[in-house]
């Protein structure tokens, strides 16, 4: 082999080698990227499973009337809490992310019910207690439904980003999987409580 | 709306413009490259025709090699020169321009009703953008709706959002201006636009150096005749017009890529958010409102490419501005929006609804931001010389603006209400004097609006006396709630003035400068504007010596000193080659300073400045400024039209007025 074929095929060695890194590198940050969005959903659900009993606590003051809605709030809440430990401590066992599916939406109605009678208690609304609570719990909700949607645009970058070409051709070898999209199985199930004052 | 697709279409165009900005990049280098060669072939003709002994005269061609190189390298380096000098100075952090908008960090923490929202909306656009979340910060003196992005990277970014923004938005149409502000951060929009500007000072530069070498072909005219001055003055003029061209191009260029982001940025918020109708809300809330989403800061025109909507009335129409028309940016989210901003007229009020100046038109028109940034410039640059004795000024400034924003909050509150406001200005004009306070007082009770004389009488219960140099300041706070009085109400308030400062039968600089900030700023609307009669210095030499007396006797204890803070001024302006002479105090009665004055004002604008610039050096000659020295500063500067902001900072970086 001659010299300058031997420099021809440093060079384009070298280049597959660069190319090669930014593919990598462009990867590991999408993949990053979704993963944390779906780490966000977990401190999230946890940050409403705290903000419930402040919000029980303020509203028992006014609301003396509607004991059993309370209970009833704070029992869901219970629930969920209990069905997202079984859940993490399993995430491979699809009853257990059943049965937290089925303790969200039931600890969602009840708050939507808590909601809608508060309309009856001015003073309660006024409240500035409430008032932060309220924006606390909507915020929570609004991260919830965020970091569930984050988690599938950044699915999506991530999937086009892998199976785009040239991509394509080392994603497999350089151990990138296809990522899967969060599908909710029941669109009522799930959806985050309006809170609205 | 498709907003994936409007982002890649977005992306895609603004991509095809940053590569047309780099063929102008390289026009201007074939530009030089076509000139240079022209004269180098005429030079070859014309050697060969005049050779002895003769030779044939052959056609040099138009390739020449070493001229392309050297034209490439040439253009190159002062590209380079100059984008790495305006990065060095653009470096600034995110937190930097932010305070220098005025804004205030919110604590993450914060248990303000508003301020709570704001920072979880914040979180809620980092999580759905996985952008980390940036500092907020707050500006609390802009009641405009709108926001901004700064800093270069995106861990290091902050974002920055108008009091105005809080009050107003509801809170979806408040995540749709985040969202777009994350987009900003995201897509990296700030070093771009950065970048850009690097490169076109780079292009600028070009011009300055050809203006250069044009003067130095006309000095080096007379001299040795060696240094060809006509090819010199000749490389000098296509560098001027080749600098000048490509900075208008590349200014354009760069306009419509800005504008590309602000679409990008407006499909991003919309994916973040998944709610076209809150951003949509937000812009039709800011085509609804009569001072759109203008920022009163004077700093917001060097960052207006990084507000959420236009910070400026665009000067120059459509080609240079740095947001898309705000009916197309709605029309993009929502298809169906008729253009009637009529409906959006009324806040979403929330907290407090803000002091909207229903009658105030123009009140910040790049006029009036060009003025501010000139006398910046003359009061800095007669800062640095005072610098040599000890600069008391810049201090007092910056202790003056910690006092205003030291006012006690009901004082403030008191500003933003058209009944308090009027009762402040009342209050600044009561008399020390017991007898006149009261008759003062008596004409109010008659002739005033029973509500601001209540406002009054609780606010003189509180024994609450103004700063003295805080009084102008303050009636500028009041500015805009005054401005929304009916007519009526504001024809009775002056005519109250009036009475008051006339009560002690004389009328002082504080009384005058203070009727005249309040004409202009209630009255000038169907007044029209001082002309301008006097074009240079010498024009106005008899009104300059009597201003600049009285002010180095009212600021100087003894004639001595007096006379010598008289003299430093009259050495500022020694290049004008004025006749200014020195005049007793007898000489100088409040009449004649204020005829004196009202002269100066008819002058044009850039003498103003040189007067102000002489006033400043002739009170600050002792290195002393007092309290009462600056407020005698504060109201010729007023009466003379040329209002010295009192938050500028001065120790910031100079305003460029070249270029």
């Amino acid at each position: 082999m001659n010299i300058p074929g031997t420099w021809i095929v440093v060079g384009v060695l070298a280049a597959l080698a660069f190319l090669l890194i930014g593919i990598y590198n462009k990867l590991v940050a999408l993949r990053n990227r979704f993963k944390n969005a779906f780490a966000q959903i977990d401190v999230q659900l946890k940050r409403r499973y705290d903000l419930i009993p402040n919000l029980v606590e303020v509203a028992k003051g006014y609301m003396k009337h509607e004991r059993e809605t309370l209970e009833a709030v704070i029992n869901a809440r219970n629930a969920a809490v209990n069905a997202a430990s079984a859940a993490a401590a399993h995430p491979e066992d699809g009853e257990a992310i059943k049965k937290l599916a089925g303790a969200e939406s039931a600890l969602g109605g009840t708050l939507g019910r808590l909601f809608a009678l508060s309309e009856a208690y001015p003073d309660l609304k006024a409240n500035q207690n409430m008032m932060q609570l309220t924006e606390e719990l909507t915020t929570t909700e609004n991260r919830i439904s965020f970091a569930r949607q984050s988690y599938n645009d950044s699915v999506m970058q991530y999937n086009i980003a892998r199976e785009t070409f040239p991509a394509v051709v080392f994603a497999g070898m350089l151990g990138f999987r296809a990522a899967e999209l969060l599908q909710i199985e029941n669109p009522q199930e799930r959806e985050a409580v309006k809170v609205s004052f | 709306m498709d907003f994936f697709g409007s982002q890649e279409q977005a992306r895609k165009k603004s991509a095809q413009l940053v590569g047309l900005f780099a063929l102008a990049v390289l026009g201007i280098v074939a530009g030089v490259y076509g000139v240079l060669a022209t004269g180098y072939r005429e030079l070859l003709i014309h050697e060969m025709q005049t050779a002895y002994p003769p030779v044939r005269v052959v056609d040099p061609g138009w390739w020449f090699a070493d001229l392309f190189v050297g034209s490439l390298l040439g253009v190159g380096v002062l590209v380079l020169l100059g984008s790495g000098f305006k990065m060095l100075s653009l470096r600034a952090g995110g937190a930097a321009i932010a305070e220098s908008l005025g804004g205030v960090r919110i604590d993450p923490m914060t248990r303000d009703p508003g301020q709570r929202r704001l920072m979880n909306v914040v979180e809620e656009m980092a999580i759905a953008s996985g952008v980390p979340v940036p500092d907020v910060y707050l500006m609390a003196h802009e009641h405009q709706i709108n926001a901004f992005a700064a800093g270069f990277r995106a861990d290091h970014a902050v974002i920055g959002v108008t009091q105005g923004t809080l009050d107003q938005l509801s809170r979806e149409e408040l995540q749709g201006v985040i969202a777009h502000e994350f987009s900003h951060i995201l897509n990296g929009d700030m070093r771009l636009n950065m970048r850009l500007v690097g490169v076109l000072f780079g292009i600028l530069l070009i011009y300055i150096i050809g203006r250069v070498v044009i003067r130095m072909a006309f000095a080096g005219g007379g001299g040795g005749r060696k240094n060809h001055p006509v090819p010199l003055m000749a490389l000098g003029a296509v560098m001027i017009v080749l600098g000048y061209i490509g900075f208008l191009v590349g200014q354009m260029i760069k306009m419509a890529i800005s504008r590309q982001r602000e679409y990008l940025a407006d499909a991003a918020a919309v994916q973040f958010t998944r709610n076209p109708e809150g951003l949509a809300g937000a812009l039709k809330r800011i085509g609804g409102a009569s001072m759109r989403s203008y920022i009163a800061n004077p700093n917001a025109e060097e960052a207006s490419h990084m507000f959420f909507s236009s910070s400026a009335k665009a000067s120059f129409g459509s080609l240079l501005s740095t947001h898309p028309p705000l009916g197309e940016r709605i029309r993009r989210i929502d298809p169906g929006f008729d253009g009637d901003y009529s409906r959006f007229q009324a806040p979403a009020a929330r907290v407090a609804p803000p002091p909207v100046p229903a009658t105030a038109k123009k009140e910040e028109n790049k006029g009036e931001q060009w003025m501010r940034r000139a006398i910046l410039t003359s009061v800095l640059a007669t800062d640095r010389i005072m610098e040599s004795v000890g600069d008391p000024a810049r201090e007092h400034v910056a202790a003056a603006r910690t006092m205003l924003e030291g006012l006690p909050d009901t004082i403030r509150e008191m500003a933003r209400d058209p009944m308090g406001a009027r009762a402040l200005v009342y209050a600044v004009l009561l008399d020390d004097a017991a007898e006149v306070k009261e008759v003062q007082i008596s004409r109010l009770v008659e002739h005033a609006d029973p509500g601001v004389v209540q406002s009054l009488r609780a606010l003189l219960g509180t024994g609450w006396k103004p700063d003295l140099q805080l009084r102008l300041p303050m009636v500028d706070l009041c500015m805009p709630a005054l401005r929304s009085l009916s007519d009526e109400q504001r024809g009775r308030f002056m005519g109250n003035v009036e009475v008051l400062i006339h009560a002690d039968n004389q009328v002082d600089l504080f009384e005058f400068a203070l009727q005249a900030v309040l004409q202009r700023g209630l009255e000038a609307d169907g007044q029209p504007p001082v002309v301008t009669m006097v074009y240079n210095l010498k024009g106005v030499e008899q009104e300059l010596s009597v201003v600049l007396s009285k002010l180095a006797q009212a600021g100087h204890g003894d004639e001595a000193e007096g006379k010598k803070a008289f003299g430093k001024a009259v050495d500022l302006l020694a290049d004008a080659d004025l006749g200014l002479s020195w005049r007793e105090g007898s000489e100088v009665s409040m009449d004649a300073f204020r005829e004196a004055l009202s002269g100066l004002a008819a002058s044009a604008m850039k003498v103003r400045k040189q007067v102000l610039a002489a006033c400043l050096t002739c009170l600050s000659a002792d290195g002393v400024a007092t309290a009462k020295e600056v407020e005698i500063f504060r109201c010729v500067a007023a009466v003379i039209d040329c209002p010295v902001p009192l938050w500028m900072q001065s120790g910031e970086e100079l305003p460029q007025l070249e270029a």
